[in-house]
């Protein structure tokens, strides 16, 4: 089977992104690719969120591999690399400026992670990574960051470097973006009309939608008029929508993280 | 409990919130308020119900409900970061701000600077004086820290980089602020004291980098007035006599944890005192609802009902108000905002 190089999991909050991408990487890893959980430790220059820590934690249970990524650290080794100075590159993050340039410009923050995610996976070459990304809004960011600061610099090395970046995104068979959203009509719309803001900036962006917790497993019980009105309601927008069967993640009934993740793993294939 | 200056709507997720929010601003129309909703980017539904569309992004667009025959007025601005720095901009007379490449791609609607532009908006509607409240819908797609640290970043970034800078510049730049300046002032900069770390920046920007963002830099020290005019705000909004805040989440997502880090983190803003507007529930309308035992239908049943229950049992320990907004079963956003505002004046009168 072959994979992509990089798999990135965004979508609104509570659409389930985090289950869905340890499933995902939990498939790979079954199926022997090399694949890593990639995921922000810090939003900015702060310590690891609470989310970082359960997220951890869960990947260990599952004996997933992640790959924690950190602001800082990943600046601190881009500098070092172009100035070929440990010392100075050290001493250049410490500054209050650079401080403030990351802090007022959120941006950059992504064109550093996007970076130093792109230079793990040049190392090697069998990696694959899984990004679980925290929002579509910073999602957009992300892609944005990384074609906005090469339009900054102009010329020079980090221009350079972001139009390599660009162009390794654009590689055939290298990137794929799962939006995870919700079956009701108005998440669902909300998803198309994302990808239409996606497209704006980057045309042919390998994305699709993938629509979690359906309750299409269920159709056949007896049930209420209220989640009858739900299912139908639910089916309803996805034909109008003209969604692909294999785009649907059943609704699971799973009360922890482990018993999730293996109730998902069946419908992973689809996502590669 | 009546409505206070400010409501603040916060999650991370889009999912309800955008819409719990409009429904708010509309029950308090119907109290005879003057309101002002100001939101980013809403799904197209609810933007082509309410009349909006993006072309007037940035504008205050006077919007007019039907609430079952009675005609609920609105004011809403949707966000335009760009708009708002342009605002901003004219106060300090600096037309020719978006001219710097790097200000006119930093305002791009995700260019980075929503959060802090969209306090921006909010101190500058303010400032105006027209409503008797201000709904802010908090940008989406980001985390809800981002938006109270902006505030934050404002004042750090007005300081210490300025500071480094100004230092070395002396008064010479607060009194020179002419679009060319920027050449000459990477000139000076390059001999000081950040001359050193301007280098390296070159080394790897190129120097027409350093040149623009010394400009950018300087507009936006300009500007700064309207920036750490926003710092102001920063006590009101903290001040539970003018400000409520709301926590949206929904039974469908379990943001137990994340209500938790908010609470932990921003315990000053955030309190026990703060709403929590638990979003798509489903166990009232399952109640007459009696599988029979053993059946699968019984176990979805009681999946469900659980997974609410568990939601708000976690949250009771830790927040006195909790607000409960039905699942609403309709496709139709019209049906949605006038069951969603049947519902705020139920659990807000």
């Amino acid at each position: 089977m072959i994979f992509k190089r990089f798999y990135i999991f965004t979508g609104k909050g509570g659409v389930g992104k985090t289950a869905l991408s340890l499933a995902f990487t939990k498939y790979l890893q079954e199926k022997g690719a090399k694949a890593k959980l990639a995921y922000f430790k810090t939003s900015k220059l702060e310590e690891s969120t609470i989310q970082y820590e359960e997220v951890l934690k869960k990947a260990h249970e599952l004996n997933i591999e992640t790959l924690g990524l950190d602001l800082l650290d990943s600046a601190q080794a881009y500098i070092q690399k172009k100035l070929g100075s440990k010392t100075i590159a050290s001493w250049v993050v410490k500054t209050p400026f650079f401080k403030s340039l990351i802090n007022m410009i959120p941006g950059f923050n992504y064109l550093i992670y996007m970076g130093q995610i792109l230079e793990y996976l040049k190392q090697d070459p069998e990696l694959v990574i899984i990004l679980d990304s925290p929002s579509s809004g910073h999602a957009l960011t992300m892609f944005e960051a990384t074609k906005n600061f090469n339009q900054i610099f102009q010329k020079g090395a980090l221009y350079d470097d972001t139009l390599e970046m660009i162009q390794l995104l654009r590689q055939e068979n290298f990137l794929q973006v799962q939006l995870i959203t919700l079956p009701s009509p108005l998440p669902l719309q909300e998803s198309q009309d994302f990808i239409v803001q996606l497209r704006e900036i980057e045309p042919l962006l390998p994305v699709q939608i993938i629509c979690n917790n359906s309750l299409i497993k269920y159709s056949d019980l007896k049930l209420p008029d209220e989640l009858r009105k739900k299912l139908t309601n639910e089916n309803q927008a996805l034909e109008e929508m003209e969604f692909d069967a294999k785009q649907i993640i059943p609704f699971c009934m799973a009360n922890d993280s482990k018993s999730l993740v293996k109730e998902l793993l069946p419908s992973m294939e689809n996502l590669v | 409990m009546s409505a206070k200056k400010f409501e603040i709507f916060s999650g991370t997720g889009g999912v309800g919130k955008t819409t719990l929010a409009t429904a708010r601003a509309l029950s308090l129309s119907a109290q005879e308020k003057r309101v002002l909703l100001i939101t980013i980017d809403p799904a197209k539904r609810l933007k082509d119900l309410l009349g909006l569309s993006d072309e007037n992004s940035g504008e205050t667009n006077h919007v007019s409900f039907d609430h079952d025959g009675e005609e609920l007025k609105l004011d809403v601005i949707l966000m335009n970061p760009e708009k708002t720095f342009l605002k901003i901009a004219q106060e300090t007379k600096q037309h020719d701000i978006l001219e710097n490449r790097i200000l006119k791609i930093l305002t791009r609607p995700y260019g980075g600077l929503n959060e802090i532009l969209s306090v921006v908006e909010l101190q500058y509607q303010v400032n105006q004086n027209l409503y008797d409240c201000i709904i802010l819908d908090t940008p989406p797609g980001s985390h809800f820290l981002d938006f109270l640290d902006s505030i934050e970043r404002i004042r750090v970034f007005c300081d210490q980089s300025f500071i480094d800078i100004f230092t070395y510049l002396g008064k010479k730049v607060e009194t020179n602020t002419r679009m060319n300046f920027g050449k000459r002032m990477v000139t000076m900069v390059v001999s000081g004291g950040v001359k050193k770390l301007l280098g390296y920046l070159s080394k790897v920007t190129g120097e027409k980098f350093v040149e623009d963002f010394i400009e950018a830099v300087l507009h936006i020290y300009s500007t700064k007035d309207a920036f750490l005019g926003a710092l102001k705000l920063q006590k009101t909004l903290r001040d539970p006599e003018h400000c409520d805040w709301y926590l949206v989440t929904s039974v469908e997502q379990n943001k137990l944890d994340e209500a938790l880090e908010l609470k932990k983190n921003a315990s000053d803003l955030f309190s026990e005192e703060s709403f929590i507007a638990v979003n798509k529930c489903l166990s009232e309308s399952l109640s007459n609802w009696t599988p029979a035992e053993g059946t699968k239908e019984e176990e979805l049943k009681k999946f469900l009902v659980k997974r609410e229950e568990q939601l708000k049992s976690g949250l009771q320990k830790h927040f006195k108000n909790i607000l409960s907004f039905p699942e609403i079963l309709s496709i139709d956003t019209h049906v949605h905002l006038i069951k969603l505002i049947q519902t705020w004046q139920k659990v807000r009168t």
